[in-house]
């Protein structure tokens, strides 16, 4: 029997206001478009695409930072829409987040220890002796050492610093994980030590995980199901190696194939190399929103929007022409 | 012998071919009120025609001071080259006055920067940075220094490029500035193209289109590129040859396929073994990824002997107490590593 999903997401849009000219119509950026996926306790899922695709957004929408335009958020199966800020409490304890830049999200004037546990206090889960234990048992956890715990965020390295957000994150005991590009401001040889850490404390802990990243080699090393998203909308999404070894919508093979590999002896590789740029998500195309630079794309890409077709295992993807090519 | 490399890599640039660049014990100094840090210490590379080489290190490693120093351009004056000299096509570049050197850069020497604003003149439309360098330096008229613009800004994915020449720097994205430089810096068919970073900030399909248009320029003009990048991938992508970089040094320089099928360097060896390779993971947690232990030092708290020797696993009390020297391990592939004979590629 599978778990319930900790996490729900059905038909997620997000649209945001844009400032235009005077008197001219109001404009809409449409950030999200129907985004749904579902992560369970124990299962990491990553999420890909190129910069501006609405990765952030779906976070933020997830930890209640925006209010969605439409869809349904369900945390444990209950939905996240009608509560308020006090409602969200119990719900925040459940969900951590883990940022990009560990120098922006970490507050200076704080030591180490008050850092991480800070969110002890805000949820009423420990004080006096019993949180100094919590906090030192978490430095521990993410490979820092207890008596660091009196230093300033200033005087940690980047890698460090990125072990304090994840301390913070999981000091309070957490189902789901929500970590927006936790790496990419690291060097590549800092880089492994957090990825390494991530996978060792996911699975030690039996985390539902949301691993947001533009880096599809990361993604593969850590996700066990992928999910794909282009200008707002999933293109693709299923079991890992499905996406990496069986991509079906042209978009996910563009993109992998993209990948500069660090090994010479696939440099002849054939590869798709896109053309142009990928639309402004004011003004997306009709149709499908990959049109405007698919390879593939015929007549019918312009004037409908492709449904989702199902493969085995949980693996589907958006696309009119690849549809019929499975079939056949 | 030159037949079978140029089989496998076509355009690759065979070792007889003419020096174009030579840089030669370059060490670059800063001084501050901390006092003189030496951000590139006795750095020597050639660069041959029609080659692509990379230099490869993590932040902090000297490669834009390199570049810099190159191209003349290091902050006045905090920064100056302390020793060494760079021949541009047999001339000394140190020598050569003001003027001279505003002539070379264009169509002899071109450079793609780290930050795209830095070279950008904020109050001139982006079409006139364009066609003035490329009437100046490959004597074309305005129509057609136009329509080589559009063409160059068209090669670099940038939507209606005829609507957008009006248009001021701040008026594009990050990701356009830069395709704009590099649109810019490749627009005069430079001799030697030296692009520091110039995809770090893209998307991977948009950097794939400037991978392909960089080895396009070396295939139709012969043009010479230094690639600097901290990407490995990039490097095993694109470059000929490869220089690894480590507090200001060189550590490692051999041809791509060598360096990266069997690096001598134990610095080198941590970097490829600390990247996730596409279509190679394993069920998940299975595998961990190598770790470099520690942090860089910083360059006024440089250790004694090896300056990699607290973060190498393979430290002995020699590589403490003496500087390692670069020596050629293999034929054309040296390193700075006492124990270099000890490392074998880890299994991966
Ligand atoms: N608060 C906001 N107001 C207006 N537009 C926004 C806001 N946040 C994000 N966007 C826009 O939404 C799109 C998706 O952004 P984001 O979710 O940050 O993408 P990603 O994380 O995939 O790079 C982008 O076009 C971005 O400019
Ligand atoms: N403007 C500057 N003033 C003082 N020091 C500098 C300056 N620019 C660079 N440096 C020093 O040079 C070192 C190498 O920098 P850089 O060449 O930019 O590294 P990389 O490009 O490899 O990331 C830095 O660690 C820093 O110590
Ligand atoms: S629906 Fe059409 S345009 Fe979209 S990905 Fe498929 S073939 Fe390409
Ligand atoms: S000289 Fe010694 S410390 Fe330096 S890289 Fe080689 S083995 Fe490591
Ligand atoms: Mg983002
Ligand atoms: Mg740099």
């Amino acid at each position: 029997m599978t778990p319930m999903p900790i996490l729900e997401l059905d038909g997620l849009v997000k649209r945001f206001p844009i400032k235009s000219r005077l008197f001219g119509p109001k404009q809409w950026l449409t950030a999200v478009n129907g985004v749904s996926l579902e992560i369970r306790a124990g299962e990491t899922l990553g999420l890909v695409g190129e910069s501006g695709c609405g990765k952030s957004t779906v976070g933020k929408a997830i930890m209640k930072l925006h209010d969605p335009s439409d869809g349904r958020i369900l945390i444990k199966g209950k939905d996240i829409a009608p509560l308020t800020r006090a409602g969200m409490k119990p719900v925040w304890r459940k969900v951590q987040t883990i940022f990009q830049d560990p120098f922006a999200s970490l507050n200076p004037r704080m030591t180490a220890g008050a850092i991480v546990g800070e969110p002890l206090t805000i949820h009423g889960l420990a004080k006096g002796a019993e949180k100094v234990r919590i906090v030192s048992d978490t430095f521990r956890k993410v490979g820092l050492r207890p008596d660091q715990m009196d230093r300033f965020a200033h005087e940690f390295s980047g890698g460090q610093r990125q072990r304090l957000s994840i301390a913070r994150a999981l000091v309070v005991g957490p189902d789901l994980i929500i970590a927006d590009e936790p790496v990419s401001a690291l060097d590549v040889s800092i880089q492994a030590s957090v990825i390494n850490l991530l996978i060792r404390l996911q699975k030690e802990m039996g985390l539902a995980m949301l691993f947001i990243s533009h880096d599809m080699s990361v993604v593969e090393h850590v996700s066990h199901r992928v999910a794909v998203m282009y200008l707002g909308r999933l293109v693709e999404s299923g079991p890992r190696d499905q996406i990496f070894r069986n991509p079906q919508h042209p978009y996910t093979r563009a993109l992998l194939s993209a990948v500069p590999v660090a090994d010479p002896s696939r440099r002849g590789r054939e590869r798709i190399v896109l053309k142009g740029d990928v639309p402004s998500p004011i003004d997306p195309p009709s149709g499908c929103p990959f049109r405007t630079r698919c390879p593939i794309a015929e007549d019918v890409c312009a004037s409908a929007m492709p449904g989702v077709t199902a493969l085995s295992h949980g693996h589907g993807f958006a696309c009119h022409v690849r549809a019929r090519e499975v079939v056949a | 012998m030159t037949d079978t490399i140029l089989q496998t890599a076509p355009g690759k640039t065979s070792d007889t071919a003419e020096i174009v660049l030579s840089v030669q014990n370059l060490s670059t100094e800063f001084h501050s009120k901390k006092g003189i840090v030496r951000a590139v210490d006795g750095m020597s590379f050639d660069l041959r025609k029609r080659e692509i080489l990379a230099i490869v290190g993590e932040s902090g490693s000297g490669k834009s001071v390199t570049s810099l120093s190159i191209m003349g351009l290091l902050p006045h004056p905090a920064g100056r080259i302390a020793d060494g000299r760079v021949l541009f096509e047999g001339r000394d570049l140190g020598q050569l006055s003001d003027r001279d050197m505003r002539k070379i850069r264009g169509t002899g020497l071109a450079m793609i920067f780290q930050e795209p604003l830095t070279s950008l003149n904020p109050v001139l439309p982006i079409g006139r940075q364009m066609t003035e360098g490329i009437m100046q330096h490959l004597g074309l008229g305005l129509a057609e220094a136009r329509e080589r613009a559009i063409e160059m800004m068209r090669s670099v994915s940038i939507p209606a490029p005829e609507a957008r020449l009006k248009d001021f720097p701040h008026q594009y994205s990050g990701g356009m500035l830069q395709r704009i430089m590099i649109a810019i810096a490749m627009s005069c068919d430079p001799r030697i193209l030296i692009a520091d970073e110039p995809t770090t900030a893209l998307d991977v399909t948009i950097q794939a289109q400037i991978l392909d248009l960089m080895r396009t320029l070396r295939d139709r003009t012969g043009a010479s590129i230094v690639l600097i990048t901290h990407d490995m991938g990039v490097v095993a992508e694109l470059a000929d040859r490869v220089i690894v970089m480590y507090c200001g040094r060189k550590v490692e320089e051999g041809l791509v396929e060598k360096v990266f099928h069997r690096p001598r360097h134990p610095y080198t060896l941590g970097l490829l073994g600390s990247l996730p390779i596409l279509g190679q993971a394993g069920a998940v947690g299975d595998t961990e990824l190598t770790e470099i232990p520690g942090v860089v030092p910083s360059l006024d708290a440089l250790p004694p002997g090896c300056r990699f020797s607290e973060r190498c696993g393979f430290a002995t009390d020699r590589c403490r107490a003496e500087d390692p020297p670069f020596e050629e391990a293999a034929p054309g592939h040296f390193t700075a590593c006492w124990h270099s004979d000890q490392l074998e590629r880890a299994a991966r």
